[in-house]
């Protein structure tokens, strides 16, 4: 059977494990036929990581050779900006382009334990395989006792704060997906054990008194808004450029609303001019139109302080014809434009102003309005209505 | 198995809200500030907006100084086949014709007088809106094959907009094509109810007779 060598191998491979046995103690030990697939695993884990740091290596000497750089100059954003040089790839998935990254980052994790004295896995839940989802588990377990508990010795006393006895924040977030959950806890488990997991949280977020495990269910979820960094939903703010030739700051962004799209540009010490394709705010012959054209402004205060300058492909029947343009196409109604415009000089207001973001924020201009034409149904005579029901 | 427990423990089918097909995803948006003075205060710290997106702003709902809920509201009641503009016109100039009537009757009235004549207009339209609000409403409820009317008690924005919906039928039947116009009638009828008199103030008093007449079967509310 295997002999010391063995064990000596797994004690180098184990990160906490205690001194070892010693060296004179040549007696042959039964080892299980699980740790042994263990072990051979790890050490070719080990091994197969060596020839690959080695290859990076080579090839991060050969690549800053190629790109005529100093070895010390080609740090991860160099070896990124040389690989889409020399191998330019039109694949939409950022997954699927080439990438040379240390093996550390993107080769599979070896799972490793750890083993005591006798080459026994510690901790008891090992032969669960799945140790950590398991210890989360019993956590939760024992934290919905504990809350239980809490919450049964102290409910009518004044001696906590009452807000500790009530149910845990968890408006705006959400649990985390199981593939984070999978990151977090570096393992790999089941839908199934995940499912278990979600249920188990939102018992103990369910309970009164749950409140003073906050912390540990916030570490479980994720902002909802999360996919975008600001609290913006559609376009962030622009960048403030400068006109070289005017010397005067100035945004630009292109939005759209519904299907009409719009290009527009707010430059800052104007007069509070509008240039819509060469329409002002006077050939807007209906109030509303004119109210939401102003709106960005009145919110944030700045009424005749910036100048707008807007484009877009298609224009409504109730406008005059643009000056200086060809015959735009005609559709829209009389709010589409307007909505565009107002969309686009909120978020440049937002980028030259910076102070009136969160007004304008909480009054919804910097939302992008996700709202469409339902489309129409066959066989129906619009998107929800049916036709008069008839007998024969 | 597995895949359905795990699809069953996603937030989407634990919650308890319902998501309906809005493109405005219930979990993640909430509704918009649009009067200028909240909008300058600081925000609650367990306010969901601090972390959730904020609707887009409606596009009747710009914070201009002359912005009036009720006035809205009946440009609103009034639209026809979603011509809103032609609606705004016509409440807006009923509202004009209202001003001028009051400002003769103030130019022609004495000092004493001159007290009592109210010449904001929209002033006189909330208060006439205000005089029509009815009580009650009548409901239709079938019981056994029959349907009742049966009166129902209501809540103050479906009241004050039961009161524009009969002021508006009321105003369409006597408005005729050229002779006579919905704005004058409308600017009439506004006057008059503001005084608690006028044809939408029968009709309500009409709707409160009724109701009471039916109140035996009250007891169909279910």
């Amino acid at each position: 059977m295997l002999r010391i060598a063995l064990t000596r191998s797994s004690r180098a491979m184990s990160s906490t494990s205690p001194p070892a046995v010693s060296e004179s103690d040549t007696s042959v030990r039964k080892i299980g036929k699980a740790l042994e697939t263990y072990l051979k695993n790890s050490q070719q884990h080990v091994a197969m990581m060596e020839k690959h740091r080695a290859d990076f290596e080579t090839g991060r000497r050969h690549l800053a050779k190629m790109m005529s750089l100093d070895i010390h100059e080609l740090d991860q954003a160099a070896i990124d900006r040389a690989i889409q040089y020399l191998f330019p790839s039109g694949l939409t998935d950022p997954k699927a382009r080439p990438v040379m990254r240390p093996p550390d980052e993107i080769l599979p994790k070896f799972q490793r334990f750890t083993f005591d004295e006798e080459g026994k896995p510690e901790g008891t839940r090992f032969f669960t395989l799945n140790p950590k989802i398991y210890g989360l588990l019993s956590e939760i377990g024992v934290k919905t006792q504990s809350v239980m508990k809490f919450y049964d010795e102290h409910v009518g006393s004044r001696s906590v704060n009452r807000s500790d006895l009530e149910t845990a924040n968890l408006s705006g977030s959400q649990w985390i997906t199981a593939d984070k959950m999978k990151k977090k806890l570096s393992e790999k488990f089941s839908n199934e054990l995940y499912g278990q997991v979600i249920i188990a949280f939102e018992h103990l977020a369910s309970l009164p008194g749950s409140a003073i495990e906050q912390k540990f269910l916030s570490e479980f979820r994720e902002p909802m808004t999360a996919s975008t960094d600001s609290k913006l939903f559609g376009l962030a703010i622009p960048n403030v450029q400068t006109c070289a030739e005017t010397n005067r700051r100035y945004a630009e962004v292109t939005t759209h609303c519904k299907d009409t799209r719009a290009v527009v540009k707010v430059t800052d010490a104007g007069k509070g001019k509008f240039s819509i394709d060469g329409l002002q705010l006077h050939d807007f012959r209906h109030l509303q139109s004119r109210e939401i054209l102003l709106a960005p402004f009145i919110i944030s205060q700045t009424l005749g302080k910036f100048d707008v300058t807007a484009t877009t492909d298609c224009i409504s029947n109730s406008l005059p014809e643009a000056p200086n343009r060809e015959p735009l196409k005609r559709t829209g109604g009389m709010s589409a434009l307007p909505r565009a415009v107002r969309h686009g000089t909120a978020l440049c207001i937002a980028a030259l102003h910076p102070e009136s973001i969160e007004p304008l924020r909480l009054s919804g201009l910097l939302t992008l309005d996700p709202r469409k034409n339902e489309r129409s149904k066959v066989n129906q005579p619009g998107a929800r209505a049916k036709w008069i029901w008839k007998r024969r | 198995m597995s895949t359905k427990l795990a699809r069953f423990a996603q937030k989407r089918w634990i919650s308890s809200t319902t998501s309906t097909s809005n493109m405005y995803d219930p979990r993640l948006f909430r509704e918009p500030i649009s009067d200028v003075q909240e909008l300058r205060k600081p925000l609650d710290a367990d306010d969901e907006r601090n972390f959730l997106f904020v609707k887009a702003m409606k596009s009747d709902a710009t914070p201009v100084f002359y912005r009036d809920h009720v006035i809205d509201k009946l440009i609103r009641v009034c639209t026809k086949d979603g011509e809103k503009e032609t609606s705004r016109k016509n409440v807006l100039s009923a509202l004009e014709i209202i001003k001028r009537r009051q400002y003769k009757a103030w130019a022609k009235a004495t000092d004493e007088e001159k007290q009592s004549i109210e010449l904001d207009p929209f002033v006189i339209a909330r208060k006439g809106i205000r005089n029509c609000h009815p009580l009650m409403k009548l409901q239709g409820v079938t019981r056994g094959g029959t349907t009742y009317q049966v009166p129902f008690p209501i809540e103050e924005p479906e009241a004050e907009f039961r009161a524009m919906k009969m002021m508006r039928d009321i105003c369409r039947l006597r408005s005729k094509h050229g002779e006579t116009h919905f704005k004058d009638i409308l600017a009439t009828e506004l006057l008059a109810a503001s005084q608690n008199e006028g044809s939408t103030i029968q009709a309500k008093q009409e709707l409160h007779k009724t109701c009471e007449a039916n109140r035996a079967y009250a007891h169909y509310r279910a």
